[in-house]
């Protein structure tokens, strides 16, 4: 048997189901008293005070240690946490980034001044990071990244210009990949810098995309002081701490449970009288999500034992994604035929809404290509 | 894997890399059974690794057996295995000895009760679909009626034999019998004849993650070999993502494979049709990927891949077809609201 292609069972543990009890109690009470709006948008919406009550439920770095402001809990508690969260809609995307991999890469590589800095904050929901890896000429081609940091006094000199950078506009911090030197091989000379985005020399400015959300943007760096307590992990050994942080990002349910809403919308459209063909595609997008359900417990089971399975997380990230997209056509397809007029103007602003985003979801967070690339290596082949 | 599960798989494996070469592969589709390789299954207990150990078995889970019959499926092994040891558990539930011999189970699902004589004549039963019927000294047939399961042992003489056609060539039968011909035994348990049907579909999902994994060794080793325009092919991009996408979708069918199993050993069978259909799908992606690989060379009769090919697109069809299980499924969600559709994916 050829090994990446396994996921061993993993089964979540009751705790994980108590767990997600409470965040299921916490969905309703919101719906309830008017907080949280039934979607009419896919992805994730932000919204910094549905962050801070998440926070004040332990919700947002539940897995880190709770010296650092975490509660202690199992990678497989986070899971359930996190897929009732996306499932119903509720808006998580102003510390998604820091709860899926930024803390966990602090919290890994970090110093104990950093973790003490950076961590209870993120889990008070006050901390909000953004993704510093993409440049103009590096998509990718991640490794082939320009943007230096320069040894100063005391400190580093940051200048380059990082792009398609989601949500940097709302962020308070980046995690910057950069270049610290230029050796035989290039991805050696790179290292992580946590960047304050307030500090002088930094100039954000947005990217409206095809949907009309400004959601990424760019982000330039001139001559931009990060004291030395701001590197993160080693020099130079940014390249393989880019690699563990990519497991956390491409394994999640968020790779396959970002258009839920749209599906649901569906099955309430249809209601009680479904034609066969509906049936008969609705069966085939559920055994999907079971399936990748139960692969994305297994890497939360493994991240959970401390491995680093990234060949499994880019199978899932290259199914999750493909699924999606083909999810949405299915929808498209069963509602044109089966919905009088297409729907009602809610379902379809939410199946437009689907549709214009789905292009997006095999690009980002690392191109379908690439994710096969490096299953390819996991097999030996590359 | 746990003990039970290294021992049955390590002991399948020793078994058919000895017994079961491709001549004895070959052979079955000219209907010779093969008595090697079944005499040596059963001596190690594999065809009563679902039965209880107080009844005699080997007590395995169904995650265990699910792991054996991958690595039978893997080998394209012949005979009716997997519908022997599902007859032995059918018979250990209702206080029928396991049997050593072949002894396929057929299914069937009757409307109402059937009175055993009509104007004076014994009633005719059909058990469609029955693997090496001929081969075999008897049928178990598990007859579902009217709510109750009743199984009976049908001597293969007491039949009329039809061979079918079927998409491995392997001998497969219709036998019509008469009522009369069994001594039938009512099950005391109320949903035998659906534990029977799941565990015969999760049994060929697992024999197809088998065959599935052997395809993309095969692909992987000639994608290694075969050099073409000075290079091998694993070398040249189109040919890797393939590989990926392959494995992907094995990597799919086997983590389904297993969480139906495993599930069902827990007493919750509800993803045994997400299993079906989503391994229905992967078989179909993984053939077709896999033959895109071996060109030509995996097109001939004599190469391994199209015997796995064409036992996988067997099994897909084989029982409840992979459309059916998506029916069966998606009936599941009809009706829900947004909270209780991501429910019913959840408990």
């Amino acid at each position: 048997m050829i090994d990446h292609a396994h996921l061993p069972f993993f089964r979540l543990p009751e705790e994980a189901e108590i767990e997600r009890r409470a965040v299921r109690q916490f969905i309703g009470e919101q719906r309830h008293c008017g907080k949280l709006a039934r979607p009419t948008e896919i992805g994730m919406r932000s919204d910094p005070a549905m962050s801070r009550e998440l926070a004040s439920h332990g919700w947002i770095g539940m897995t880190w240690p709770k010296e650092y402001g975490g509660q202690g809990k199992s990678a497989l508690s986070r899971y359930a946490v996190t897929e009732e969260l996306l499932a119903a809609s509720v808006p998580v995307g102003s510390h998604w980034i820091a709860d899926r991999q930024s803390g966990p890469l602090i919290l890994r590589y970090g110093t104990e001044e950093q973790k003490q800095a950076y961590l209870p904050q993120i889990c008070a929901g006050e901390a909000f990071f953004c993704i510093g890896m993409s440049e103009p000429n590096s998509g990718s081609d991640l490794a082939s990244l320009q943007s230096r940091a320069t040894k100063t006094d005391g400190g580093w000199e940051l200048t380059g210009q990082k792009i398609w950078t989601s949500r940097a506009h709302e962020a308070h911090f980046m995690i910057a990949l950069m270049r610290t030197s230029t050796g035989t091989d290039r991805r050696d000379g790179l290292s992580q810098f946590i960047v304050d985005l307030s500090a002088p020399g930094i100039t954000i400015r947005p990217i409206v995309n095809m949907v009309g959300q400004h959601d990424f943007n760019e982000v330039f760096l001139d001559s931009v002081f990060v004291p030395d307590d701001g590197l993160i992990g080693t020099e130079g050994g940014g390249w393989a701490q880019v690699g563990a942080e990519l497991a956390y990002e491409r394994s999640g349910p968020e790779r396959w449970l970002s258009a839920f809403a749209l599906l649901a919308a569906l099955v309430e459209e249809i209601g009680e009288t479904a034609s066969d063909a509906a049936i008969d595609e609705i069966g085939r997008i559920a055994s999907h999500i079971l399936t990748l359900r139960q692969m994305s417990i297994s890497v939360a089971g493994s991240i959970e034992k401390g491995e680093t399975p990234a060949v499994q997380a880019a199978i899932i990230k290259d199914l999750g994604t493909r699924f999606e997209q083909a999810m949405i056509r299915s929808v498209r397809d069963i509602a044109a035929s089966d919905l009088p007029e297409g729907g009602t103007p809610i379902f379809r602003k939410l199946l437009k809404h689907s549709l214009l985003w789905s292009p997006a979801f095999t690009i980002r967070g690392g191109a379908g290509e690439i994710m096969r690339g490096i299953i390819a290596r996991g097999l030996g082949v590359r | 894997m746990n003990e039970v599960r290294d021992m049955i798989v390590g002991s399948v494996r020793r078994l058919c890399e000895q017994h079961c070469s491709f001549a004895t592969v070959e052979a079955a589709e000219q209907g010779q059974f093969p008595v090697e390789f079944w005499k040596h299954l059963s001596a190690a207990g594999i065809l009563q690794v679902l039965v209880k150990e107080e009844d005699g078995g080997v007590g395995a889970s169904l995650a265990d057996a699910a792991a054996a019959l991958s690595v039978l499926g893997s080998f394209a092994a012949p005979g009716p295995i997997l519908e022997t040891m599902v007859a032995n558990l059918a018979r250990s539930a209702v206080g029928l000895t396991p049997v050593d011999e072949p002894q396929p189970l057929s299914l069937i699902e009757t409307r109402g009760t059937q009175d055993s004589k009509v104007d004076g004549k014994d009633s005719l039963e059909r058990a469609s679909f029955v693997q090496w019927a001929q081969q075999a000294p008897s049928i178990l047939v598990a007859r579902c009626s009217g709510g109750d399961t009743l199984v009976a042992e049908i001597a293969s003489a007491d039949g009329n034999l039809d061979r079918l056609d079927c998409l491995s060539d392997e001998p497969v039968y219709s036998v019509n019998f008469p009522t009369s011909a069994g001594d039938w035994v009512t099950s005391p348990k109320f949903d035998l004849f659906e534990r029977l049907t799941a565990i015969l579909a999760l049994g060929r999902c697992a024999k197809s993650v088998g065959a599935m994994q052997w395809m993309l060794d095969s692909s992987l080793h000639h994608a290694n070999d075969r050099v073409q325009f000075g290079r091998p092919l694993a070398k040249f991009q189109a040919v890797q993502q393939l590989l990926a996408e392959m494995a992907a979708e094995v990597a799919a069918a086997d983590a389904i494979c297993n969480g139906a199993c495993e599930s069902a050993d827990a007493a919750d069978w509800s993803f045994v049709p997400a299993a079906c259909a989503r391994i229905g799908e992967a078989i179909d992606r993984s053939v077709a990927i896999a033959h895109q690989l071996h060109g030509a060379i995996g097109f001939s009769r004599e190469h391994g891949l199209n015997f796995r090919t064409r036992r996988a697109m067997q099994w897909r069809a084989e029982g409840r077809a992979t459309g059916e299980w998506r029916k069966l499924l998606g009936a599941r969600f009809v009706g829900k609201t947004h909270s209780s559709l991501w429910e019913s994916f959840v408990s």
